[in-house]
């Protein structure tokens, strides 16, 4: 009898614990932060996992190329074999966020030829990071071998990156988590400004100016981590790309909303909108800053 | 004697299924189910400590639609207030219909302003309330 109560009592502490996703080499992970020296943060930790919360995801930009152009163009991708050049865990932190939004925009062209090759470099990529225990990769290339998966592959790879930063904001080493965002934010402006480029599309010309707001987020956690020489390298290359961006402006006229309930759904109409300010000029310096930066970091 | 252990691992496997069944609630996985109608997911928020307000911000885009969904652990009902402000901190929405009280657990926002915008959480009935989870989607 006692051994069924203990057997009992086993489950049920058992059933009352949540699967933890530690890392199971941490010693490799403590191998991996080869940046930190002598760090002089000007923004604590919390600051930055919040800021790190604010950054939209590189998927709503993606839809919005989807939208102005139906053509598929894989040579504007990094190529995925480019993925065993980068020997830093600089480098490989900010092509890991740029081969996530490569990997987004073939998805949403159903490209799934082209995916498995991303997925590979992705997974490689993340190993040597010391985050591959965060991607199921079988699991990816299932859902991204069928195009009906196309809603489950993008949660799928979007949790993955959530759970990567909230790993590496706990293991301290959130300036990972600063350039894999980087390298996902600049690649889905470098698709957006090639993009419009071609097809002058008023639509994304407007939110290639209004990635002001998110770039001045991202300038604030970089700078941040100034300390670490390649960090630092990166923020002085930004300068160019901050200076049109100041050249923008963005203004709000305030109106009223409607609020109703749809489906079950409170649904608030807003009226209240911005206009974003910049000339055609202002696209051209930010599409060429935009490629100087991604070169360097892609070559 | 017997008696009086079975009765205490009977008691001890109740409470984990409980806490099991309210945990599941506040699981992403779950709360995303309410996100519904084309909407593609972007982010979870976690009330960090309980009975406390927590914020988040997000940068929301000009002509996209947000839907905001809200999780926790009293059940398929929300007993968390989320409130939406702008860049200025005027608040924009909110899942508590003022005019009848009542509180939704999914609320959509259809954006005309670039900017960041601000989600705070407030717990409704803290002595309900052990966990709550938030989902983020969008929909050109």
């Amino acid at each position: 009898m006692k051994k069924i109560i203990l057997c009992c009592i086993f489950c049920a502490l058992l059933s009352s614990c949540g699967s933890d996703k530690e890392a199971s080499n941490e010693e490799l992970l403590l191998d991996m932060a080869d940046s930190i020296a002598m760090p002089h943060k000007k923004i604590g930790d919390e600051v930055i996992g919040d800021l790190i919360k604010a950054i939209p995801s590189p998927l709503e930009i993606s839809f919005l190329i989807k939208e102005t152009n139906k053509h598929y163009d894989v040579s504007l991708l990094n190529e995925a074999a480019n993925q065993s050049t980068y020997t830093s865990n600089f480098s490989k932190a900010l092509n890991l966020g740029i081969y996530g939004t490569d990997l987004g925009y073939i998805s949403l062209y159903n490209h799934t030829a082209d995916a498995i090759s991303y997925i590979t470099a992705l997974r490689d990529l993340s190993d040597q990071l010391g985050i591959g225990q965060f991607y199921n990769f079988e699991q990816i290339k299932r859902l991204a071998l069928n195009a009906n998966n196309i809603d489950s592959l993008l949660y799928l790879t979007t949790r993955n990156f959530e759970d990567i930063n909230n790993y590496l904001y706990e293991k301290k080493r959130s300036e990972q988590s600063v350039l894999i965002l980087t390298g996902g934010w600049l690649e889905a402006l470098h698709l957006s400004c090639k993009i419009a480029g071609k097809t002058n599309n008023k639509a994304l010309m407007d939110r290639i100016a209004e990635q002001k707001v998110t770039f001045e987020q991202i300038y604030l956690m970089l700078d941040n981590y100034n300390y670490d020489p390649k960090i630092n390298a990166l923020v002085d290359r930004l300068a160019p790309l901050k200076a049109v961006f100041e050249k923008v402006s963005i203004t709000y006229e305030v109106k009223e909303q409607k609020v109703k309930e749809v489906d079950g759904v409170l649904t608030f109409e807003s009226e209240s909108e911005s206009t974003v300010h910049y000339t055609e000029d202002d696209i051209y310096e930010i599409t060429k800053n935009v490629e100087n930066i991604r070169n360097s970091i892609i070559k | 004697m017997n008696k009086k252990y079975s009765f205490f691992a009977l008691l001890l496997v109740l409470i984990s299924i409980k806490s099991y069944e309210a945990s599941a609630q506040c699981q992403p996985d779950a709360c995303i189910q309410k996100i519904s109608n084309g909407y593609t997911f972007l982010k979870t928020y976690k009330m960090e400590q309980i009975g406390a307000e927590t914020e988040y911000s997000y940068v929301f885009s000009k002509d996209t639609n947000y839907m905001i969904a809200v999780c926790s652990s009293s059940g398929p009902d929300a007993a968390v207030k989320v409130t939406l402000y702008d860049a200025s901190r005027k608040e924009i929405a909110s899942n508590l219909e003022k005019k009848s009280n009542k509180l939704y657990s999914v609320i959509a926002y259809q954006c005309k302003a670039t900017g960041i915008y601000y989600l705070k959480y407030t717990p409704v009935n803290q002595d309900k309330t052990d966990c709550c989870v938030s989902v983020l989607g969008f929909k050109k």
